[in-house]
């Protein structure tokens, strides 16, 4: 196999499995599978990332998909320019991956016509069915500059394994999205950290990143809400990856309310150096969108941040689909509890 | 007991001791005092009105004692090189510069001032005796820290971290130097030939206690070795904060005379800095310790200077 930046001083390589030999750099396809011709990835950044080039989503083989799932182990986020998926499509190959979750109402959010299973990322959506950009609303209340690092619905006890997230109009510039590799953080903490770490548990919670102002009227009605459909759970700090053995540091800044077992003083403290380290900038890869592209991350080893720089009056709408997922699992076996709300169940795929 | 009481002042630290005459030396007494200051990290005697002879006596019945690590003179002090004196005024009259006002003003953190005596010394003082000899009429009040409270009271997965790191320590660690200041450039310029720095456990175990003391301070102690910058600067900032919780300090209103022993392994101490432009002399002599060694037998070492070493020793 070629990986060009191996032999770099202190460059750390990983371990590539066997279906995952196509890259770039090797020319043609050198794969076990024959239906792998043409197809190729492209590493982006230092700890995460490829791109995936010459295939069409929407005609893949089995054989197609496993590469895929491979590659997403090894990468963490994939990225595939120029799908054009309809939100059909968008479906039928999430479909692939395993069963679909979405949460249930109220929070449902917002999502196209007939399509139950796909959540709308879009600003102007959201005003026109809440009347306000809710989510940048609550970029306004992020108690750090960070604070919207997020790994999606970990305060789900089972909270999905892969995102799948499909751009339909972005903006001419700005936009972005960056994701973080968890286990690289987790790799890059000191090892008394690490065996710290190992032994501690961290509840997750919606909000938690954001400084709510209960005598504020939109906040206290969410508050309301989630009091009335509370949705929290604790999740080992460190998680085990079954596939790879790969350990995560699987916090994020936006969800994770407190570690248990220590005071709330150590907590805060504990959580600054573990947010630190799980968005250290290089441990990211950033994606610049364009209308048709596809992403796909393992939601289980990495958190992502929308910047939140793109211009006023301009459409931004991605589409979201997410996998069912694991309880996640400690080093020391711990298995993710429950605090409150019911676990994610799998969507027919008649919708509901 | 030997005709004197012990009165407890705060939740976790300090005792006043009432009735004792440290005027003389008194084997029976110093061991009893010795104990209340091992049981209470820091006491106090009030009235005493000892002088440098007085104060080096007491202090000589515990243990070798330090000589003072800068060069002063005058007002008796030629003749005890054991006695430090902690005064505006002598430091103004000796260097034309007040540092203690020069450190306040370079501290990092509202809560650097807190530090151990000489804890950047691979073997630092195992207690300190203070004395008051002017003290202002308002303002001047020393605190000090239980660090065996701060040690039993972090959680027990952070205790298991602090039990296996060892922390830098150096003179200037809690403090922003500013090298253009001529007041800063003298001091770096002091500091500069002979730089000091130790490593010790971030635990250690008390030598005659056998407690675990959380040996960290805001003033000195400067990285975690064996952490990344980040993480060290983080979790240092955990434990100052446990090592200055309000609940296991004591605050001292001084009075001309009165004397502090304090047990340096166990305690960290904080002048508030309330009373510029007042008199205050205050005379301090240190009692020779050891190495310290954290519970998984990692023993302090040297990293920069010398050991101290006792006058006479």
């Amino acid at each position: 196999m070629t990986i060009s930046q191996a032999g770099s001083p202190g460059f750390p390589v990983p371990k590539m499995s066997a279906s995952h030999q196509h890259r770039a750099d090797d020319g043609a396809a050198a794969g076990a599978t024959p239906d792998l011709a043409g197809i190729r990835v492209q590493r982006i950044a230092g700890y995460l990332g490829a791109g995936i080039e010459g295939l069409r989503l929407g005609e893949a083989s089995d054989g197609i998909i496993a590469v895929l799932r491979s590659a997403l182990l090894e990468h963490q986020v994939l990225f595939m320019r120029g799908q054009d998926l309809d939100h059909a499509a968008h479906v039928a190959f999430a479909r692939r991956w395993g069963e679909i979750t979405r949460r249930p109402p109220p929070h449902r959010g917002v999502f196209p016509e007939g399509f139950p299973e796909i959540l709308t990322v879009d600003p102007q959506a959201e005003h026109d069915l809440f009347g306000l950009d809710f989510e940048g609303r609550y970029r306004g209340r992020w108690t750090s500059c960070d604070a919207g690092w997020h790994t999606d619905l970990t305060p789900a006890v089972n909270p999905p394994s892969v995102s799948i997230l499909r751009a339909e109009a972005v903006p001419s510039f700005g936009g972005d999205t960056q994701w973080a590799s968890l286990t690289a953080a987790y790799d890059g903490l000191s090892a008394p950290l690490q065996d710290l770490a190992c032994e501690l548990r961290a509840e997750h919670a919606f909000f938690a990143g954001c400084q709510m102002i209960a005598h504020d009227e939109l906040d206290a009605r969410v508050l309301a809400v989630n009091r009335e459909h509370p949705l929290a759970c604790v999740h080992p700090v460190v998680r085990v990856i079954p596939e790879t053995g790969k350990r995560a540091l699987f916090v994020n800044p936006a969800s994770v309310s407190r570690i248990m077992g220590v005071s709330a003083a150590e907590s805060r403290h504990l959580l600054g150096l573990f947010f630190e380290e799980a968005t250290r900038p290089e441990y990211t890869v950033r994606h610049q969108w364009r209308a048709g592209d596809v992403a796909i991350w393992d939601n289980r080893v990495t958190a992502h941040l929308s910047p939140g720089d793109a211009p006023a009056g301009e459409r931004r709408r991605l589409h979201r689909v997410t996998i069912m997922g694991d309880r996640p699992v400690g080093p020391d076996g711990f298995t993710s509890e429950a605090v409150a709300g019911d676990p994610f169940y799998p969507l027919s795929p008649e919708g509901e | 007991m030997p005709g004197f009481t012990i009165r407890k002042l705060a939740g976790y630290i300090g005792a006043e001791i009432e009735g004792a005459d440290l005027s003389a030396p008194d084997p029976q007494a110093a061991s009893a005092i010795w104990e209340a200051m091992l049981a209470h990290k820091v006491v106090f005697v009030r009235g005493q009105h000892l002088d440098h002879a007085g104060q080096v006596a007491f202090a000589r019945q515990f243990g070798q004692l330090l000589a003072r690590q800068r060069p002063q003179s005058g007002g008796g002090l030629d003749e005890f090189r054991e006695v430090w004196t902690i005064s505006p005024q002598a430091d103004l009259a000796a260097y034309g510069l007040d540092h203690e006002a020069l450190y306040r003003q370079r501290r990092t953190g509202a809560h650097a001032g807190w530090h151990t005596d000489l804890s950047d010394s691979v073997n630092p003082p195992a207690a300190s005796v203070l004395r008051a000899e002017s003290v202002p009429s308002w303002g001047g009040d020393t605190q000090w820290v239980n660090l065996a409270a701060a040690y039993a009271g972090l959680s027990g997965p952070v205790q298991r971290l602090a039990d296996r790191i060892a922390a830098e320590h150096t003179f200037l660690a809690g403090y922003q130097m500013i090298a253009s200041d001529p007041g800063d450039a003298s001091v770096l310029a002091m500091i500069g030939p002979s730089p000091k720095a130790a490593v010790h456990p971030v635990v250690a175990v008390h030598p005659e206690t056998g407690e675990k003391v959380l040996f960290v301070n805001p003033a000195r102690t400067r990285r975690v070795i064996g952490l990344a910058p980040p993480e060290s600067s983080r979790v240092l900032a955990m434990l100052f904060e446990q090592a200055t919780r309000s609940e296991y300090t004591v605050r001292f209103r001084w009075q001309p005379g009165d004397i502090a022993l304090w047990d340096n392994r166990a305690t960290a101490h904080l002048g508030p800095g309330d009373a510029d432009g007042q008199t205050r002399v205050m005379h301090r002599v240190t009692i020779a310790g050891t190495r310290l060694t954290g519970p998984d037998g990692f023993t302090s070492q040297l990293i920069a200077g010398s050991e101290l070493v006792p006058v006479g020793g």
